[in-house]
């Protein structure tokens, strides 16, 4: 068995927002995830740690936007989104 | 919501109450929409947070106010239920172990002080001594006496010193060997005030019926504070050659004194203080009458204190003496602490007298219909304006309103008018009779 301390690697935070609140009551959940992470490791990364069934894993990458600060341009990290589907009837809780 | 009321005391009721779950979960409802209402969280427009995390992050602290707001607010429905006037503090057995849940009840008992029965029965043709209006000779004269004491001076005289007097000498103090050590020219003596290192007893005898041109040695113990290091301790003695005696004498009872006082001769400052003193002795009757009337009030009408109201009132005196006492300065906080231990019986026996008083003039004006309008406000506030305006400064009764309105001050203004129109009303319907030759 997989070391499940790697599995929190792969899962960065959930992104809790007013849209990912509103996907959670059709099941899917939404995660920042590391930027190498791929779907299978997203899949077995929530299906241990949570102990929950994933029916499908949908990941975008989110480019860095521009950003100006103090005059001078920069970037906000860019960043990959999971957005997990589970089998119906289970559930996370994100705080 | 059930209410169950117990009498624990003449002025003390305990009340029972539960809160049915529905009206729980009611009042949450409605304290968690406006709380969703009013939390910021990054990732949500202003009140789409919803309740759920609303509950995660923020539940303990709103269910802490839920909880406040739901024994306020249904204590408070109870007594209006019950005919409940409550006065002082209100306890809540147990308010920290007490659960606020959505689904279950809230059951809370409260214990709170009500205002005592009192019906006064006639607070008219109560008994007062007649008070002196009029200042007599011995009165002028004692003030007369007391002015001049203020305005006394110091002066030389041709006559041996007595206990009190001063005495200007030469001082030459003398080792055991009969050396010359220190000398000091024209220094002021007081007999009662010793030099250091001569006793008291010795230096008033050595002083004692001193005159210009005596010599007088003394025998002393240089002080551990003396200029030669090397004779601290060691015995010597002090050789003191008088020059003048002084005594301190009150000012002549003359024009003078009056002129230096703005008066024109010392008939017009008999007169002054003649008048003064007459309108004191008014002041001070009438006070006294009033005070008899409050006395014989309470002695005809024992009624019980609510214990909350007292203890509300001691700890404000004691809070206030210690503030006091802080400000004065140069006392430790331990002595403070022993200080307001002393004080506590006095304090509480100050407490109760005070609450007493406040319930007999809410009595008397309740009774006889006495109250106070917003002209008798008004004119107060004017004479405070007036004595607070100075010179290029006129204060405004408006101001003064505002002031005291915002430092939530007008109902203890209106109490305090109250009061001194209580007062006046008892002692103006008071049966005078001659004092009682004592």
């Amino acid at each position: 068995m997989a070391n499940p301390n790697q599995y929190y690697d792969v899962l960065v935070r959930p992104v809790v927002t007013e849209k990912s609140t509103l996907h959670q009551a059709s099941g899917q959940y939404t995660f920042e995830v590391a930027p190498q992470a791929n779907k299978v490791e997203i899949r077995k990364a929530v299906e241990t740690l949570f102990k929950v069934k994933v029916t499908s894993v949908n990941i975008v990458r989110l480019p860095g936007k521009i950003k100006r600060s103090f005059g001078r341009p920069g970037m906000t990290r860019p960043w990959k989104k999971a957005v997990i589907t589970l089998r119906k009837g289970d559930n996370i809780e994100i705080a | 919501m059930e209410v169950q009321v117990a009498e624990t005391g003449p002025c003390s009721r305990t009340l029972t109450i539960t809160v049915p779950p529905a009206s729980v979960q009611q009042h949450l409802d409605e304290v968690y929409k406006s709380a969703s209402q009013q939390v910021q969280l990054k990732g949500f427009r202003p009140g789409k947070v919803p309740r759920k995390l609303v509950e995660q992050r923020w539940g303990e602290s709103i269910l802490a106010e839920a909880k406040e707001q739901l024994v306020n607010r249904f204590l408070g429905d109870a007594c209006r239920d019950q005919q409940i006037q409550p006065i002082g503090r209100v306890s809540v057995d147990d308010y920290d172990k007490l659960e606020v849940k959505i689904g279950t009840e809230l059951k809370f008992t409260a214990k709170v002080d009500v205002r005592p029965q009192l019906e006064i029965k006639n607070a008219k043709g109560l008994v007062v001594e007649r008070y002196e209006t009029e200042a007599t000779d011995t009165d002028v004269d004692n003030a007369l006496a007391e002015v001049a004491n203020q305005k006394r001076s110091m002066k030389k005289i041709d006559e041996p010193a007595q206990d009190g007097d001063f005495v200007k000498a030469d001082l030459k103090f003398q080792d055991a060997g009969g050396t010359i050590v220190l000398e000091r020219k024209n220094s002021q003596l007081n007999t009662r005030i010793p030099i250091a290192g001569a006793t008291p007893e010795a230096f008033a005898k050595a002083l004692a019926g001193a005159k210009p041109g005596d010599q007088i040695a003394l025998d002393i113990t240089f002080p551990d504070n003396f200029e030669k290091d090397a004779l601290r301790g060691q015995a010597g003695q002090v050789h003191i050659a008088v020059h003048e005696v002084l005594r301190i004498t009150p000012a002549a009872i003359d024009d003078a004194l009056a002129k230096g006082l703005e008066f024109g001769d010392l008939a017009a400052l008999k007169d002054d203080l003649r008048t003064r003193i007459a309108s004191e002795k008014v002041r001070v009757g009438k006070m006294r009458q009033e005070e008899q009337c409050l006395q014989a009030l309470a002695t005809a009408h024992p009624f019980d204190l609510p214990g909350s109201l007292v203890e509300e009132q001691q700890v404000a005196s004691l809070n206030t003496f210690g503030n006091r006492l802080k400000q004065q300065g140069g006392i430790s906080d331990d002595e403070i602490r022993k200080k307001l231990e002393e004080s506590k019986d006095e304090a509480y026996q100050d407490a109760q007298r005070r609450v007493r008083l406040f319930f007999l003039i809410e009595a008397v004006a309740r009774q006889h219909k006495i109250f106070v309008t917003e002209t008798d406000i008004d004119a107060e506030l004017r004479n405070i304006a007036q004595a607070n305006s100075k010179d290029g400064q006129q204060v405004t009764a408006a101001q003064v309103r505002e002031y005291l309105d915002k430092n939530k001050q007008l109902g203890e203004l209106r109490l305090g008018l109250l009061e001194r129109k209580v007062r006046d009303f008892l002692r103006e319907n008071a049966a005078v009779v001659d004092k009682k030759a004592s």
